[in-house]
């Protein structure tokens, strides 16, 4: 990591926030999170993949102003 | 001493249409209901224009393969050679130009020049379609307009070279060039610089696009090409084009931001209609997007997953609309108009409508066509979706208080070269000097590179590098760029917890974490 000077966090601070991140992710509330955010993370990309599809039709019409 | 290769006058509107009338066959009241006297007044008016130099009897090469296409064959006797007006923030005269080029001390010095220039017009000798290529200065930055699309041109004025960074502009003349063409010559005017790739003549591109036109209809003159054509034209050049719906302002703001950071310009497809007569249906338009503003002040969240994007942060974009003038406004002011009978969004024109307003006509955005280097594999899309789940699970743990962020992530996602990202690195320190630094500079990595910055109050946390040349189903991350401990020890341990990776090893989000994981 390119921080090392930078950082004020003390390897203790580091250590006890992954112990953290760790019991969360395995915790019924993380996993439901997470799931949440899967799925919540699929609708939207399936949405836009709609939203980015183009008619084919509409290739052949001219841009005539 | 009057010289015939040259005239000055001091800048005025009426002394430059009056000037452009008397090069050129066109008549006052032709001169006089253009949009582009409108726009032009306010735009020198803002760049504070002086002084008028006109280089009489200009050779320009796009008019004169114009020429050679078509007008050389006409009846009438047009002329082949054009006229060209440089623009200056100075105020000098006659006399103090020619003590210049006689190398007498003077007023005026060739730094002066240089200094002072706001570019050139080239006027073509023809009856109404008469601005041809036109290199002007953009608006200044005033920190938030970005026009990352210009280029350097070095005109040279009598031996005197001056330059001037800007993207060249010119409108359709209706006969061998509609809106599409116009819009296509300038985009191209940066993809052959940028991609190594001849830059065609207007003549050039509506011939090779129009090798599969529509059989009930002429070639030239032109009345316009479809996307199809526009595409065909890309080929041409050597470029794959890529086409995307923009209807959406999510859609339109990220990609036209990624591409354009990245260099490109880009093409948009819109639909004009007149708001002050009954939303009249006008046809469809292109023009070419050559910058934006971030003049809001704080990005919008977008979806269910409520993502920011920095781009979300664009109020403007600056478009050459052949119709009206070179880095024309376009305002994201959220007001609908009605297409078709539906309600959709639309964005502010500097056209006017019935109603004799600038203004009162609005674009829909339809579509947006970027014209890419065949190595530009990935799109933006597929970078855009697979930062989304990522920011999710991150907000997630934010917001449950286990990543300590005072705010969420807000993205920054653009193309980008080995050469650029490895020079930002390198120059702005932003790794640090040390090892680490060194480290990601000598990392081999392909030539053309997606980076995703993850802001937090404008200051970089981590940023995710991926692969622009890759397939979609290949490797695609390359690797993390980590500037912050919190969130990047934080990430490690996400990806390692063996029933977080067991969950996600088939998305394809898991190339990303999967990296993290494989850290020490």
């Amino acid at each position: 990591m390119g921080h090392e000077k930078e950082s004020k966090k003390t390897a203790v601070d580091l250590s006890e926030l992954a112990q953290n991140v760790k019991e969360w992710v395995v915790s019924p509330d993380g996993q439901k999170n997470i799931q949440e955010v899967l799925e919540n993370s699929k609708e939207m990309t399936s949405k836009l993949r709609e939203a980015r599809d183009i008619d084919p039709k509409s290739l052949h019409e001219p841009f005539t102003l | 001493m009057s010289n015939p290769s040259f005239e000055i006058f001091p800048y005025s509107i009426d002394q430059l249409k009056k000037s452009i009338i008397e090069k050129t066959y066109a008549k006052t009241h032709h001169i006089d209901s253009k949009l582009h006297s409108t726009y032009l007044k306010d735009y020198f008016d803002a760049l504070e224009a002086k002084t008028i130099l006109i280089e009489n009897d200009y050779i320009d090469r796009d008019f004169l393969e114009d020429f050679a296409g078509y007008y050389v064959r006409c009846f009438t006797p047009y002329k082949r050679k054009c006229t060209r007006f440089h623009f200056f923030c100075k105020k000098f005269s006659q006399g103090d130009f020619e003590a210049l080029l006689k190398g007498t001390e003077g007023l005026l010095s060739q730094e002066d020049l240089q200094d002072t220039y706001l570019g050139f017009i080239v006027i073509k000798p023809l009856p109404q379609t008469i601005i041809g290529r036109t290199c002007l200065k953009t608006y200044p930055s005033d920190g938030r307009r970005y026009f990352p699309t210009v280029r350097c041109y070095s005109p040279n004025l009598f031996g005197i070279p001056l330059r001037i960074d800007t993207l060249a502009f010119q409108e359709q003349d209706q006969v061998v060039a509609a809106c599409a063409t116009s819009a296509l010559w300038s985009v191209f005017q940066k993809t052959g610089k940028l991609f190594s790739h001849p830059i065609p003549s207007p003549v050039e591109i509506t011939n090779t696009a129009s090798i599969f036109a529509p059989l009930e209809t002429r070639l030239l003159p032109n009345k316009g090409l479809s996307v199809y054509q526009m595409t065909h034209a890309i080929r041409s050049v050597k470029l794959e084009p890529f086409l995307v719906k923009a209807q959406n302002e999510h859609i339109l703001k990220s990609t036209l931001y990624a591409y354009l950071n990245g260099q490109i310009p880009l093409l948009m497809g819109i639909d004009l209609v007149d708001t002050s007569n009954n939303n009249k249906y006008w046809g469809k338009h292109a023009v070419a997007i050559t910058g934006y503003s971030l003049g809001k002040n704080s990005a919008m969240q977008y979806g269910s997953t409520g993502i920011l994007l920095k781009a979300s942060r664009i109020d403007k974009i600056y478009v050459h609309d052949d119709q009206v003038g070179p880095f024309a406004r376009m305002v994201f002011d959220n007001i609908s108009s009605v297409l078709n009978g539906t309600s959709v969004n639309s964005i502010s024109t500097s056209w006017i409508g019935k109603n004799g307003v600038i203004g009162s006509v609005r674009a829909i955005p339809d579509n947006i066509l970027a014209p890419l280097y065949h190595k530009i594999r990935i799109p933006f899309d597929v970078i855009h979706d697979a930062i989304i789940p990522f920011d999710g699970i991150i907000e997630a743990a934010r917001n449950n208080g286990i990543i300590p962020l005072s705010e969420r992530l807000e993205w920054d996602i653009f193309l980008t070269t080995v050469n650029d990202l490895k020079t930002h690195f390198f120059q702005s320190h932003c790794l640090g000097d040390g090892e680490y630094c060194c480290r990601v500079l000598l990392e081999n990595m392909p030539k053309y590179i997606w980076r995703a910055i993850a802001l937090n109050k404008n200051k970089p946390l981590i940023e995710l590098l991926f692969d622009a040349t890759d397939i979609e189903q290949g490797t695609l991350f390359i690797r993390a760029v980590e500037y912050d401990p919190t969130l990047a020890v934080a990430l490690r341990a996400l990806s390692k917890e063996p029933n977080f990776a067991a969950g996600l090893r088939t998305k394809p989000e898991w190339k990303i974490f999967e990296w993290f994981e494989k850290q020490p």
